[in-house]
C-alpha cells in the first residue's frame, strides 16, 4: 500500500513536499532541492535501463577504468558498484570497457621467432632443451 | 647449477611476453630481439640478486624496460604529439553509439570482434611512449599500479595518469581505425552537423575539464 503514488488530495501527504512553507519548514528535516525527499516516501521512478545519464552516471563514467583495475579506495569502489547494480546503461558502459581490455591483451600478442629464441638460449649458456 | 637451472625455468616461459611487450615498446623486430636478449642476458647475470619468493616476472619487465629506455628511448626522441585534449571519458563506446544502442545489439560489440590484431598493435604503438609502456604494463601484463610503480620507478599517482592519459590515447587510435573501416554509425546523436563527432564541441570540452592533473604534460 505504501507503494502506491501519492495521492494529491491528501493533505498529510503532499505536505511532505511543501518545503516552502515557512511553517512546515521549521520542524521537518532537509527536504533537498525543490523539496525532494531523497529518504522520501515517493517511490523510484522506473527501473533504469537506459537511464538518462545524470552525474552519478559522469561519476562512475570517470571512475570505470580504476574501479575495473581495482584500484578505487573502497568507499569509492562501493559507491560504484552500488550505481552500477541499478544502472542499465553503466552497466552497457562497463561490459563494453571490459571487453575492449580483454580484446587489447589478447590481440597484442608476438610469439619470440624461433630462432631468436634459439640464440638467447644459447647465448644464455643453457642447452636448447632446458 | 642450481641458479641457472631455476632461472631458466621461471624466465623462460616469459619470453613472447617480454618480446611482445618490447616490440610495442620498440616498434621494431630487430630492436625488440636484442632487447629481449640484453634483457635476458642481464637478468641472469643479475639472478643472484633477485629476491627469491619475489616477483620474477615483474623484476623482468623492470630490466627490459629500463634497458629500453637506456638504449633506445635516446635514439628515437621525438616529441609526443598525440593530442588527447578532447578525448573525455568513455570515449570511444560513446563514438560507437553505446550510449544509444539497445543492450546486447551493438556496434561496439562488433567493433571489438572485427578489430584486427594488427590494427590492436598499431594503436597501442601509437601511444605516447611514456603513456604507452604504462598502459602495456597495465593492460596488456596485467600488473597493479603498485607494480607498475615499481617497474618505472615513478610515485603510484604517476602511474595513473600516464594509464588514464594512455587509455584516451588508444581509444583515440582504435576510434580512428574505426572510422576509416566505416564501423562507426551515423553521427546523428547530439551533434547537429553531423560531420565532426560530439567531442569537438565546446559543451564536451568543458566535460575533460575533470581529467586527472596530477601527471605530466604531454607536449613540451
Amino acid at each position: 500500500m505504501s507503494q502506491t503514488p501519492m495521492n494529491p488530495n491528501e493533505p498529510s501527504q503532499s505536505a511532505v513536499f511543501a518545503a516552502s512553507d515557512p511553517f512546515v519548514a521549521a520542524d521537518t528535516p532537509f527536504l533537498g532541492i525543490d523539496g525532494f525527499n531523497p529518504a522520501g516516501p515517493m517511490p523510484l521512478a522506473a527501473p533504469l535501463q537506459h537511464a538518462p545519464i545524470d552525474a552519478s552516471c559522469m561519476d562512475v563514467h570517470r571512475s570505470l577504468s580504476v574501479f575495473l583495475d581495482g584500484e578505487l579506495a573502497l568507499p569509492q569502489a562501493q559507491a560504484v558498484s552500488q550505481h552500477l547494480a541499478v544502472c542499465g546503461s553503466c552497466q552497457s558502459a562497463q561490459a563494453f570497457q571490459m571487453q575492449l581490455r580483454t580484446t587489447v591483451a589478447s590481440k597484442a600478442l608476438d610469439p619470440m621467432p624461433e630462432d631468436v629464441r634459439a640464440r638467447i638460449t644459447r647465448a644464455l649458456g643453457f642447452s636448447e632443451d632446458a | 647449477m642450481a641458479d641457472q637451472a631455476s632461472f631458466a625455468e621461471a624466465a623462460m616461459p616469459l619470453m613472447d611476453q617480454l618480446y611482445s611487450a618490447a616490440l610495442r615498446m620498440t616498434r621494431n623486430a630487430a630492436d625488440a630481439e636484442d632487447l629481449v636478449q640484453e634483457t635476458y642476458l642481464k637478468a641472469y647475470r643479475g639472478y643472484e640478486r633477485f629476491q627469491e619468493g619475489t616477483n620474477l616476472k615483474a623484476w623482468m619487465y623492470r630490466i627490459l624496460t629500463n634497458s629500453y629506455i637506456n638504449r633506445y628511448r635516446a635514439k628515437q626522441r621525438r616529441p609526443d604529439e598525440t593530442d588527447i585534449s578532447d578525448v573525455e571519458d568513455m570515449y570511444l563506446y560513446r563514438r560507437l553509439g553505446g550510449e544509444q544502442s539497445e543492450l546486447g545489439t551493438s556496434a561496439e560489440e562488433s567493433f571489438l570482434s572485427s578489430v584486427t590484431d594488427d590494427a590492436v598493435k598499431a594503436a597501442i604503438e601509437a601511444i605516447p611512449e611514456n603513456f604507452r609502456i604504462a598502459v602495456l604494463l597495465a593492460d596488456v601484463e596485467g600488473f597493479a599500479y603498485k607494480e607498475i610503480a615499481e617497474i618505472l620507478d615513478v610515485p603510484i599517482g604517476t602511474v595513473m595518469s600516464r594509464i588514464h592519459r594512455g587509455r584516451k590515447a588508444l581509444e583515440k587510435q582504435l576510434h580512428d581505425y574505426a572510422g576509416e573501416r566505416n564501423l562507426l554509425p551515423d553521427a546523428d546523436f547530439g551533434n547537429e552537423d553531423g560531420e565532426e563527432p560530439v567531442v569537438e564541441t565546446e559543451a564536451s570540452e568543458s566535460d575533460t575539464s575533470a581529467v586527472a592533473t596530477d601527471g605530466e604534460v604531454v607536449t613540451p
